[in-house]
C-alpha cells in the first residue's frame, strides 16, 4: 500500500467517514492516517457528521418474529463461547429464517442462488469475505482504531471480546420506599457503571457513589438531573469489582438521594 | 468523568413498560454486552427499528437488511466496550454500526438507481418547522436544517452517500455527473454539515 500525502486523503475525508470510499483509496488512506494525527481527528470530525447523517434514516418497524431471530442469533453466538477474533464480523448463524420477498424495494437483492453451497463460515448474504478484508485492512492501521471506528472502518480491534456471561450487577435505586431508578455495574473490562433516575425533583447535579463491603466509597463521577430524570454512565475503574452498594449524592449538600443494593443480574 | 452533564442531555431517559425498559440506553448497552437476556431482549426491542431501518435504506431489501440488522445487533454484542458515550448516542453509534455492515453487503451486487428525493423526504428533511428542534439543539433536526440549506445537488449527493450508501462512482452514475463532480458535492456537502453540527447557530452558506 502505498502512501499519500495530507492533500490527498484530506480529499478522500469525508467519502471514509461515510463507509463508501473505495478499497484502493481506503488502503492508502489509512496507510496515512497512521502516522498522520491532523488527518485522523478531521477523519474523526468528519465521521461524527457521518454517524448523525446515517442515524436520519427513518425507523421502520422489523418484519414478525425479528426480536425473537436476533435473541436467537446472539443466544447461539453466545452459546458458541469462543469469541470471533477482533475485527472478524458477526455471522448470521441463527436458526432459519422465512423467505420473505422484496415488496416494492426499490433493488432486488443479489442472493446466492438457493443451489449453491454457502461458503464455509461466510454469513447468508455473502457480504463477510468483503468485511473481513475491510477489517484486515483495518488491523493493519490500529494505532488509528480510536478514531476510524466510528469512521466504519470495522475497526474496534480493541474490544474484540464479549464480557464473560452473567458479570453484570445490578440494583434499584430507591430513596425510603420511593423507587427511583435503575444501576447497571459491569465486572467486565469496560468497569462501566450505568444509573438511571427520574424523578428526584429539586437536586441539579448528584454524585454517583460506589461503596464496598468494607464500606469504602469511591465517587466514580457526577451527572446533572433534568427535571429529577437523568441517564448517565461511566467507567468505574477497580471499584466495579468491589461494589456492594451504589449512592447518588446531592453533589449541592451531600445528603444521599437513592441508594441501590447492588446483586449478580 | 466531565461528560456526565452532556450524556444526561443526550440520552433519552424512556419510559415504556417493563422496568428494564426504563433504563437507559447505556445501560441496555452494557447489559447486552454482559449477556444479561432481559436487557438484551430490551435493547432489541429498543433498537431494532433504528437498526431495521438504516439497513433497509441502504439494502432497499427486507430479508438482505434482516440479516445484516442481526449482524449488526451480534456486532454490538461482541464490541459494545468501543462504545464511548462522549461522541455520540447510543443509537447514533448503533446507526453507524448498521450503516458499514449495509454498505458492505450492497458492494457484492450491483444497485438499482435510488430515488435522492425520496430519500430526503424519507429523512425528515423536507419537512419543515423544525426551527424549536434546532433551538434546542437536537443533532438529527441541526442536520436536517443543515441538509435543507444546502445546494439541492449537494443535499442529494451527500444523502445518496449517508443514507443509501452509495459510493462516488455510483452516485455520479445515478446524477448523470462526472466523478470528479460527484467527490466534490459529496465533500463539500460534508464540510458544510460538519461546520453546521460543530455550530448550529452560526451561517454555514
Amino acid at each position: 500500500m502505498t502512501d499519500q500525502g495530507c492533500g490527498e486523503v484530506s480529499d478522500l475525508l469525508a467519502e471514509l467517514a461515510l463507509g463508501v470510499a473505495d478499497a484502493e483509496g481506503r488502503a492508502g488512506a489509512l496507510a496515512h492516517l497512521e502516522i498522520c494525527a491532523g488527518c485522523q481527528a478531521e477523519l474523526r470530525s468528519f465521521a461524527d457528521t457521518a454517524d448523525a447523517l446515517a442515524s436520519l434514516a427513518p425507523e421502520v418497524e422489523p418484519p414478525a418474529g425479528f426480536e425473537q431471530r436476533v435473541l436467537s442469533t446472539l443466544g447461539a453466538a453466545r452459546r458458541g463461547g469462543v469469541p470471533a477474533p477482533a475485527g472478524t464480523p458477526a455471522t448470521c448463524a441463527g436458526p432459519p429464517r422465512p423467505s420473505r420477498s422484496g415488496g416494492s424495494l426499490r433493488r432486488t437483492h443479489a442472493r446466492r442462488p438457493s443451489g449453491s453451497p454457502a461458503p464455509p463460515g461466510r454469513g447468508p448474504a455473502g457480504w463477510s469475505r468483503r468485511a473481513r478484508h475491510r477489517a484486515l485492512l483495518a488491523s493493519a492501521a490500529a494505532v488509528v482504531v480510536v478514531g476510524l471506528a466510528a469512521a466504519g472502518l470495522a475497526l474496534s480491534g480493541a474490544g474484540g471480546k464479549p464480557a464473560p456471561a452473567k458479570a453484570v450487577l445490578t440494583g434499584a435505586l430507591v430513596s425510603g420506599h420511593r423507587h427511583l431508578g435503575q444501576v447497571v455495574v459491569m465486572r467486565d473490562r469496560s468497569a462501566l457503571v450505568s444509573v438511571a433516575v427520574h424523578g428526584e425533583a429539586g437536586v441539579a447535579w448528584v454524585r454517583c457513589e460506589l461503596v464496598d463491603a468494607g464500606g469504602k466509597a469511591v465517587t466514580i463521577g457526577k451527572f446533572a438531573l433534568s427535571d429529577g430524570s437523568g441517564d448517565w454512565a461511566a467507567g468505574a475503574g477497580a471499584a466495579a469489582w468491589e461494589a456492594h452498594e451504589a449512592l447518588l449524592v446531592d453533589a449541592a449538600t451531600g445528603r444521599v438521594v437513592a441508594r441501590a443494593e447492588l446483586a449478580a443480574s | 468523568m466531565g461528560t456526565g452533564a452532556e450524556v444526561a442531555v443526550a440520552c433519552d431517559v424512556r419510559r415504556i413498560g417493563s422496568p428494564v425498559d426504563k433504563l437507559g440506553d447505556e445501560a441496555l448497552l452494557a447489559g447486552l454486552g454482559a449477556g444479561d437476556e432481559e436487557l438484551t431482549a430490551a435493547f432489541v426491542r429498543r433498537f431494532g427499528p433504528k437498526v431495521y431501518g438504516v439497513a433497509l435504506a441502504i439494502l432497499g431489501d427486507q430479508a438482505a437488511a434482516e440479516d445484516v440488522s442481526q449482524a449488526a445487533f451480534e456486532r454490538a454484542w461482541r464490541h459494545g466496550s468501543s462504545y464511548d458515550p462522549r461522541r455520540a448516542t447510543v443509537g447514533t453509534w448503533l446507526a453507524a454500526v448498521t450503516r458499514n455492515l449495509a454498505i458492505d453487503a450492497a458492494r457484492v451486487r450491483r444497485p438499482t438507481p435510488v430515488d435522492p428525493s425520496a430519500l430526503l423526504e424519507a429523512a425528515g428533511v423536507v419537512r419543515v418547522g423544525t426551527e424549536a428542534e434546532v433551538l434546542a439543539g437536537e443533532t438529527a433536526a441541526e442536520l436536517r436544517a443543515a441538509l435543507r440549506r444546502l445546494p439541492p445537488e449537494q443535499a442529494r449527493a451527500v444523502v445518496l452517500c449517508g443514507l443509501a450508501g452509495l459510493s462516488a462512482s455510483q452516485v455520479a452514475e445515478a446524477e448523470q455527473i462526472p466523478l470528479g463532480t460527484a467527490k466534490t458535492r459529496i465533500r463539500t456537502a460534508m464540510g458544510r454539515l460538519r461546520v453546521a453540527l460543530a455550530d448550529p447557530g452560526g451561517c454555514d452558506d
